[in-house]
C-alpha cells in the first residue's frame, strides 16, 4: 500500500455569504471538516454538484486558500504553517489544472513564452536546450509536431489543445500530486476521452497522485481508483465501487440523474415522450401545475 | 400575421443550408449544405462536438447571426410555408413574438437583463393580445416553466436565482410568444446533473402538453436520448447521419457517429439505473 502523499485533516473553510435581497450575511461552511488521503500514484476523484465545496477543497489542497480550521499535509508537512518562502519549495510538487484552460494561459503570451516562463523559473532546462525541452513535453501530451504549437497564442488553439498545454505545463515540473479542478468539463466528449487517457497514462507512468474534481460521474469512473462524493462541504461517501454499491442516498440520487444512452432505455424513455404520464423519477419542484 | 400551416408539410424544413462566417481574414464554412426537417409537434436533436456547426445552424435558421460575421448564407429555410430567408424584418419579428419560434441558450445569465426584475423581463416577451392581466400571465408562464412560488419570484433579479431557476426563467420568456417551435441550444449543459434532469423533465412536459415542436442542440447524447425522437449527427458543418434516435444509437452507420456513441456509452458502463425509472 502506498503512502498518503497529500492529506487533509478536519479541513474547514468558512465564508460569509450574502443573503439574497437582504443586507444580512450568514456563515457558510463551504468545506466542513474534511479528512482525505491521497495516496502516491493514486487517482482520487471527488464528485459533487455545484456548491458542494469540491472546488474550495481543491483550492485548499493547492494552498490557494487557507483553511479556517484543520490542516492540509503534504508528506506529513503542514502546508498551512509554511511561510511564502518555504512554500515555494513545495509549490513544484503540487500542481494544478483548471476547468477553463483559456483563462489559465496568458492570452498575450505565445505557448512557448508561457511554458518557457515556468521552465526558467524552476530551472528545468538549460537555456540552449529550452526549446527542445518544451517541444518534448508538448509531444508527450499529444501536441505533435510541437513546432506547430509553440508559436501560437492561446486563442489560436482549441479548448482541448489549451488543456493539453496546461497539462504539459503541470507535468514538466514533475509534480507528485496534480489537483485537477473540472479539467474535462469544457471539452468535447472525444477530447475528454483523450485527455482522460492522457492523464491516466501520465499519472501511471510518473506515479503522480491525481485529485480529479468533477461533477461528471460518467467521466471519472473509468479513471478513478477511488471516488469521494461531496455534498454541502462534507464527504458523504468514499470508496472504490460506490457506483456499484452506493451506500448514501445522495450518491444514489446522483447516479439516478445520469442520462442513459443505452438504446433499450432510450426506447422506453422516448415511448414516454408523447401521451403517457411523466415517469416516476420526476423531481419537479412543487407547485408548477397551473 | 399568422401563417396557415400547410397540411402534411413539415413545420420547419431546411434545404441545402450553407452558412459561411467571416473569422478575421478567413472564411469558415460553419454550415455546409445541411438538410433538416421538423414536423409539427415533433422533437428532434442535433448532436455534435464543438465547432460542428450545430449552434450556427440554429442561429442561421432563426436569423440570429449578425450580418458583419456573415460571409454567405444560402439555402432554403421554410417555416410553415414561409420563406424565412426572404422575410422582412418586421414580419420576422412578428413571427418571433406570436406563435412562431423561440430559443433558449446554454447560459441564461448572458441573455437576462441583470438590472431588471424577472417578472418585467417575462412581461416584455408577452404578446399584446393576451387575455387577462399581464401579472397573471407572468405568473402562469413562470409556473409553467416549473418555478415554485412565481409571485415572489417575479420580483427577484436574475443574480438572485440559481442556474436552474434562471434557465426556467428563460423557458418562461420563450413560452410567452406561444411558440410552435422551441430551439434549445445546450439547455442543460451548465446545470448540475440532478437539476438537468428536472429541467429536461420540464421540457418534456411542455413538449407533450403544448404539442410544441423542439430542436434540442447538445453535445451530450444523453440529453438528446431523453427528449428527441429523431437525431441528426453533425460534424464540420455537415450532417453525417440522421434518423430515429434509437436506431441511430443502436446501429450507427457513419464511423464518427459510431465513435461518438461508443464514447458516451463507454463512460456510462455502469449506468444501470438505481431503482426503476422505466415508463409506467
Amino acid at each position: 500500500m502506498s503512502e498518503p502523499i497529500l492529506q487533509s485533516r478536519g479541513v474547514t473553510r468558512r465564508y460569509l455569504s450574502q443573503i439574497p435581497s437582504s443586507w444580512r450575511r450568514r456563515v457558510v461552511n463551504a468545506v466542513d471538516g474534511v479528512d482525505l488521503d491521497v495516496n502516491e500514484g493514486e487517482t482520487l476523484a471527488i464528485v459533487g454538484e455545484s456548491g458542494s465545496g469540491k472546488s474550495t477543497l481543491a483550492r485548499l489542497m493547492l494552498r490557494l486558500e487557507q483553511p479556517s480550521d484543520g490542516v492540509v499535509l503534504y508528506r506529513g508537512v503542514s502546508l498551512t504553517d509554511l511561510n511564502r518562502k518555504q512554500w515555494r519549495a513545495y509549490r513544484r510538487d503540487i500542481q494544478a489544472i483548471f476547468q477553463d484552460p483559456s483563462s489559465s494561459l496568458n492570452p498575450r503570451m505565445r505557448v512557448e513564452q508561457s511554458l518557457a516562463h515556468v521552465a526558467r523559473r524552476h530551472e528545468l532546462a538549460e537555456p540552449a536546450k529550452l526549446r527542445a525541452f518544451l517541444a518534448r513535453h508538448l509531444a508527450s501530451v499529444g501536441l505533435d509536431p510541437p513546432e506547430q504549437y509553440l508559436p501560437r497564442y492561446p486563442h489560436q488553439l482549441s479548448g482541448g489543445q489549451q488543456q493539453r498545454i496546461a497539462i504539459a505545463r503541470a507535468m514538466m515540473l514533475e509534480p507528485r500530486v496534480i489537483v485537477a479542478d473540472e479539467p474535462l468539463s469544457s471539452l468535447d466528449i472525444s477530447i475528454q476521452a483523450q485527455v482522460l487517457d492522457l492523464m491516466r497514462e501520465l499519472s501511471r507512468r510518473m506515479r503522480v497522485g491525481l485529485v480529479l474534481i468533477s461533477h461528471d460521474l460518467n467521466a471519472v469512473q473509468s479513471i478513478a481508483d477511488r471516488i469521494a462524493v461531496m455534498r454541502r462541504g462534507r464527504i458523504v461517501e468514499i470508496g472504490r465501487d460506490i457506483f456499484d454499491a452506493p451506500a448514501h442516498p445522495y450518491t444514489r440520487l446522483l447516479l439516478q440523474a445520469r442520462l442513459s444512452t443505452n438504446p433499450r432505455e432510450v426506447r422506453t424513455r422516448l415511448a414516454n415522450l408523447s401521451g403517457a404520464p411523466v415517469s416516476s423519477q420526476t423531481i419537479e419542484p412543487s407547485g408548477f401545475q397551473v | 400575421m399568422r401563417a396557415a400551416s400547410v397540411e402534411g408539410a413539415p413545420l420547419l424544413s431546411v434545404r441545402n443550408l450553407k452558412v459561411h462566417l467571416r473569422v478575421g481574414e478567413a472564411v469558415v464554412r460553419a454550415v455546409d449544405g445541411v438538410d433538416l426537417s421538423v414536423d409539427q409537434g415533433e422533437s428532434i436533436g442535433i448532436v455534435g462536438e464543438s465547432g460542428s456547426g450545430k449552434s450556427t445552424l440554429a442561429r442561421a435558421v432563426l436569423k440570429l447571426l449578425p450580418n458583419v460575421e456573415l460571409a454567405a448564407c444560402q439555402g432554403e429555410v421554410n417555416f410553415r410555408g414561409l420563406d424565412l430567408a426572404r422575410m422582412s424584418d418586421p414580419a420576422l419579428r412578428d413571427l418571433r413574438r406570436h406563435h412562431g419560434f423561440s430559443m433558449i441558450f446554454q447560459d441564461p445569465l448572458g441573455y437576462l437583463n441583470p438590472t431588471k426584475r424577472v417578472g418585467a423581463q417575462v412581461a416584455e416577451a408577452i404578446s399584446g393580445k393576451s387575455s387577462g392581466s399581464i401579472g397573471d400571465r407572468i405568473q402562469q408562464l413562470l409556473a409553467e416553466a416549473g418555478l415554485p412560488s412565481p409571485l415572489q419570484l417575479a420580483r427577484r433579479f436574475p443574480h438572485e436565482l440559481s442556474g436552474g431557476m434562471r434557465q426556467r426563467v428563460m423557458i418562461a420568456i420563450a413560452l410567452a410568444s406561444e411558440p410552435a417551435l422551441l430551439f434549445a441550444d445546450e439547455p442543460t449543459t451548465a446545470l448540475d446533473a440532478t437539476i438537468q434532469l428536472q429541467v429536461l423533465e420540464t421540457l418534456r412536459r411542455l413538449h407533450r402538453d403544448r404539442k410544441m415542436a423542439m430542436v434540442i442542440i447538445s453535445h451530450d447524447l444523453g440529453v438528446v436520448a431523453e427528449l428527441c425522437s429523431r437525431v441528426y449527427v453533425m460534424r464540420d458543418g455537415k450532417v453525417l447521419e440522421s434518423g430515429d434516435t434509437v436506431e441511430v444509437f443502436e446501429n450507427p452507420k457513419h464511423p464518427y457517429a459510431a465513435q461518438l456513441i461508443e464514447l458516451s456509452t463507454r463512460h456510462r458502463r455502469h449506468a444501470a439505473p438505481v431503482g426503476s425509472n422505466a415508463a409506467p
